[in-house]
């Protein structure tokens, strides 16, 4: 069963949450998954079939009710050095500057203030932003640009992993398509390991090496995806690729029912 | 960072305060201590600041005299606060003045204490007592003083045309007290009823004379006399003569002149008043200090104008007010068989309206005198100030 | 914001203030018992004298222990109740515990304590508690009386829990997570995350206190011992009907108050700045 390569692993895991709205939420079930080392590795799948479970306890911020996840070959248990998380919008923190932002785990991390404020430029550079942004609250920066920030604040501790949860969500087209090729920019550069969240099944295909598809707490489907990069989201291959995994994926009853719900 | 360690330290300190409260036998034995290390006696005395205290400020402020004539003086350390009781050049004890507030607040502070002496009015002080208090009267400090204001365009002059008007006027005629036990109104009411009028507490009450209300403070009344929402009240001086001077009312009667004719004469207000382990542990410089009170109440008795300067440097009210005051209190610091006789119908008064509900609640009057007041120290002081030829 | 503006503000401003001034002259003039505008001026334009109808220590001494009275009891609320309100903001524990107790406690008036405060503290002072029976040298030392302290604590106390403790309490779970992520402490969080969070609900709770301690200070001056304070000269004033005094104390309690809250609203307006920028 262990495979060096494996950088994430989840056997047989299973989570469940009390509300009090819904009464008992089974969040995982019984769930196993695998993301390779250095590989782009995407989770697809409807609002609320866990994952964000998932990526909390990959993380470490969670801990399973059965069943066990390894990071690196080693159990999860509790947050690692070489993990950042990328959450969504609003996880940046609104009293801190940009630039404070982003030296954030730096900062927990015991880093001196003039090392933090040198690696948060280089970062600022790295993800297209002007420097003097760096002074800038994020209610200030327009929606794609809080997006960077959330990217550069994920790169400053050096991760070999990164936890993605639907990163560019909510944000137009256009943006989108740009925030991805900077997210490829960076992973083909640093070739982290990267575990991302979505509901898009256009953005699954176009960054995932491998797709997983989740329904109900579970994962119903995996595909590879074997398209060399830059891929060209009008190609026939492209497209091809999508028509393949949407039919597959509505071949599954449960994702059907999903979709309809 | 400093900001934070400044305020730690003041809550610190704030704690430490919370421990530092202990009980009076405690503080005994660490005046004592002190005492013992050369530091003076501290006595804490209790006062109220206006002029039935006179006695008290006359001696603070008159250091001089005192020590050139009788060798006996308050010599000031901190003004108004804090005295040495010098006598033949040997500190009795440091004195620290403080102003605890009338009524009730001096008896509470003495039994919470903070006050080792205290000069106050008799019913707050015999209600304390009754509740278990050790609390001992050694002497008076004054009596009088009690008037009836009415407001300066009633047809009532004197008391018997007061009660002409309360008999004949449309309306029930609106009398201010300021407490429900306080002497005046206690007074006031049974002369009320020598003469047969009918009053009330409760506004709403058909077919009387007299409506008696509660106005609270010391200057309650002189607003709602102007307001002419009270028609006269019955209060202790000097609420009585700035009433006056403010134009707002005119003093018809004293209240020692009511009927029963002379039953009220030298009716008590204020007095002396110690606890049972300041008198056991400290009874020379109780001696001391009521000799002082002695020798300064016959100062005043002697000497009208000079008690009417301190009055107003002390207490600091206008010289008209204390000019009308100071004439209509009788500064009496002996145990008079005049005093003592007042104490005892006060007595019979407080049990009428079941004042008492303890200690005191089954003693004759005579009972109740010689229980509460000590006079042994007052004697003392008397006997030592006359042998010397300095009392008359 | 324009010249012309600003004047019509400042003008629209005095107003009633004018008004009131109008009537008050007015009034003195028919009554024996109202004081003269001109006496009160007089009082205010000389606040160092010692008031030669009053036993009372000068305006200004007694506006200044007033000040500190309240700076002492509003700092001691304020470093127990924050720390308090975020511990009631965040564990549930403490809030089942303490919830009960400070709902209680918030509708007592803090007025009705000064009874409770004088039996438990006396007349003791932080220099009674230094320098025992030598406390008396120590002038403002022993103004600072704990019984008023207490009672001022008392009133600043419950607002700033509770406002602290709401503001804790609502911290969002990914903010938390951002620092957690990285493996952040306890006091990491709370200096992360937490703190500047409930920053914005904490200074609310602050100016509140700050507002009643302020509103508190005047009914816990009448302790007994006190010859000192704004609380203690209006009382005084009554009872020597010099009301003239009272007048006085009044404007300048309503002008520190003023200061005071112009002081809190510039702190609240640098700790909440984001806050406000993030709302519009």
């Amino acid at each position: 069963m262990n495979d060096q390569n494996d950088m994430i692993r989840f056997e047989q895991v299973d989570r469940h949450f009390h509300t009090e709205a819904r009464g008992e939420v089974r969040a995982l079930r019984r769930f196993d998954m695998t993301a390779k080392r250095g590989n782009l590795t995407c989770v697809l799948g409807p609002s609320g079939c866990g994952k964000t479970t998932l990526l909390r306890l990959a993380a470490g911020l969670d801990k399973p009710d059965g069943g066990r996840v390894f990071l690196n070959g080693q159990a999860v248990n509790g947050p690692a050095k070489n993990i950042s998380l990328m959450s969504q919008e609003g996880s940046l923190l609104p009293w801190r500057s940009v630039r404070g932002n982003i030296a954030l785990g730096l900062q927990v991390q015991g880093v001196g203030r003039a090392a933090r404020r040198k690696r948060a430029e280089a970062l600022l550079q790295r993800v297209h932003l002007p420097t003097n942004v760096g002074r800038s609250y994020p209610h200030e920066l327009s929606g794609g640009m809080r997006r960077r920030v959330a990217l550069a604040r994920a790169l400053c501790t050096n991760p070999s992993v990164l936890l993605m949860d639907e990163p560019f969500a909510g944000v137009d087209e256009p943006t989108r398509h740009q925030l991805q090729n900077e997210l490829l920019n960076v992973w083909s550069a640093d070739k982290q390991t990267i575990l991302f969240v979505t509901h898009s099944l256009e953005e699954a295909v176009y960054l995932a090496d491998r797709v997983i598809v989740m329904t109900f707490a579970r994962a119903v489907a995996q595909f590879e995806i074997d398209l060399p990069r830059p891929r060209n989201r009008l190609s026939e291959p492209f497209v091809k690729q999508l028509v393949a995994v949407r039919e597959a994926l509505e071949a599954s009853s449960e994702y059907n029912q999903t979709i309809k719900h | 960072m400093p900001k934070y360690i400044l305020f730690l330290c003041l809550f610190a300190v704030a704690l430490v305060g919370c421990d530092n409260k202990q009980p009076p036998e405690n503080q005994e034995t660490s005046t004592q201590s002190q005492a013992a290390q050369d530091q003076p006696l501290l006595l804490r005395v209790g006062h109220v600041g206006h002029d039935h205290h006179l006695a008290l400020y006359v001696a603070a402020l008159q250091s001089e005299r005192f020590k050139a004539d009788y060798d006996l003086y308050l010599k000031p350390v901190k003004d108004r606060e804090v005295y040495e009781l010098i006598e033949a050049d040997h500190t009795v004890a440091r004195l620290q003045l403080l102003k605890v507030g009338g009524g009730s607040k001096m008896p509470a502070a003495m039994s919470r204490g903070e006050i080792d002496i205290g000069l106050g009015g008799v019913t707050a002080v015999a209600a304390f007592a009754d509740e278990g208090e050790p609390f001992k009267i050694l002497c008076p400090l004054q009596t009088d003083g009690d008037m009836l204001v009415m407001l300066p365009d009633s047809p009532a002059e004197d008391w018997a045309s007061f009660v002409k008007l309360a008999r004949e006027s449309d309306k029930p005629l609106r009398i201010g007290y300021k407490a429900p036990v306080a002497v005046a109104k206690l007074i006031f009411e049974r002369a009320l009823q020598a003469e047969g009028l009918k009053y009330t507490l409760d506004a709403g009450d058909d077919d009387i004379d007299i409506v008696l209300i509660n106005f609270g403070s010391e200057a309650g009344p002189i607003p709602l006399m102007e307001r002419g929402e009270l028609d006269g009240y019955v209060m202790n001086q000097p609420g009585v003569a700035m009433a006056v001077h403010k134009g707002v009312g005119k003093v018809i009667a004293q209240l020692r002149d009511l009927p029963p004719a002379g039953q009220w004469v030298d009716h008590p207000c204020c007095c002396v008043t110690a606890t049972e382990t300041t008198m056991a542990e400290h009874h020379e410089p109780l001696v001391a200090f009521l000799k002082l009170l002695l020798l300064s109440t016959q100062l005043i008795q002697d000497e009208p104008q000079l008690a009417i300067d301190s009055a107003v440097t002390w207490a600091k009210n206008p010289r008209e007010v204390e000019q009308q005051s100071i004439p209509t209190i009788s500064y009496v610091c002996e145990p008079t068989e005049s005093w003592l006789a007042g104490m005892r119908t006060w007595a019979q008064m407080a049990e009428d309206i079941d004042l008492f509900k303890d200690r005191y609640a089954e003693v004759s009057p005579q009972q109740f005198v010689d229980d509460l007041c000590d006079l042994s120290i007052v004697n003392a002081a008397m006997k030592d100030l006359r042998d010397r030829g300095m009392l008359q | 914001m324009s010249v012309s503006r600003q004047a019509s503000r400042i003008a629209l401003g005095l107003v009633i203030p004018c008004a009131v001034l109008v009537v008050w002259h007015f009034a003195s003039r028919h009554s024996a018992v109202v004081p003269s505008v001109a006496s009160v001026v007089n009082v205010l334009i000389h606040p160092w004298q010692s008031p030669p109808t009053l036993d009372s220590t000068s305006l200004a001494s007694g506006a200044l222990i007033s000040v500190l009275r309240v700076a002492c009891g509003f700092t001691l609320a304020a470093i127990t109740a924050v720390p308090i309100g975020l511990i009631v903001g965040r564990n549930r524990t403490a809030r089942d515990i303490l919830n009960p107790v400070i709902a209680a406690a918030m509708v007592i008036s803090p007025i009705a304590w000064i009874p409770v405060a004088i039996i438990v503290f006396g007349l003791s002072s932080p220099a009674s508690s230094m320098y025992g029976d030598e406390a008396w040298r120590y002038g403002m030392f022993d103004q600072l009386r704990y019984a008023i302290i207490a009672v001022i604590w008392m009133g600043a106390f419950f607002p700033i829990v509770l406002d602290t403790a709401a503001g804790a309490s609502s911290v969002r779970e990914a903010h938390l997570e951002a620092v957690q992520v990285y493996g952040a402490t306890r006091m990491q969080r709370l200096r992360f995350v937490i703190l500047p969070a409930a920053a914005p609900a904490i200074v609310t709770g602050l100016r509140v206190g700050g507002g009643i301690a302020w509103r508190v200070i005047i009914a816990a001056e009448i302790f007994p011992g006190t010859r000192s304070g704004l609380g203690y000269m209006i009382t005084t004033a009554h009872d020597q009907a010099a009301y003239e005094y009272a007048f006085a104390s009044i404007i300048v309690i309503g002008a520190i108050g003023l200061v005071l809250d112009g002081l809190l609203r510039l702190a609240a307006h640098r700790v909440t700045r984001w806050q406000v920028k993030e709302r519009s």
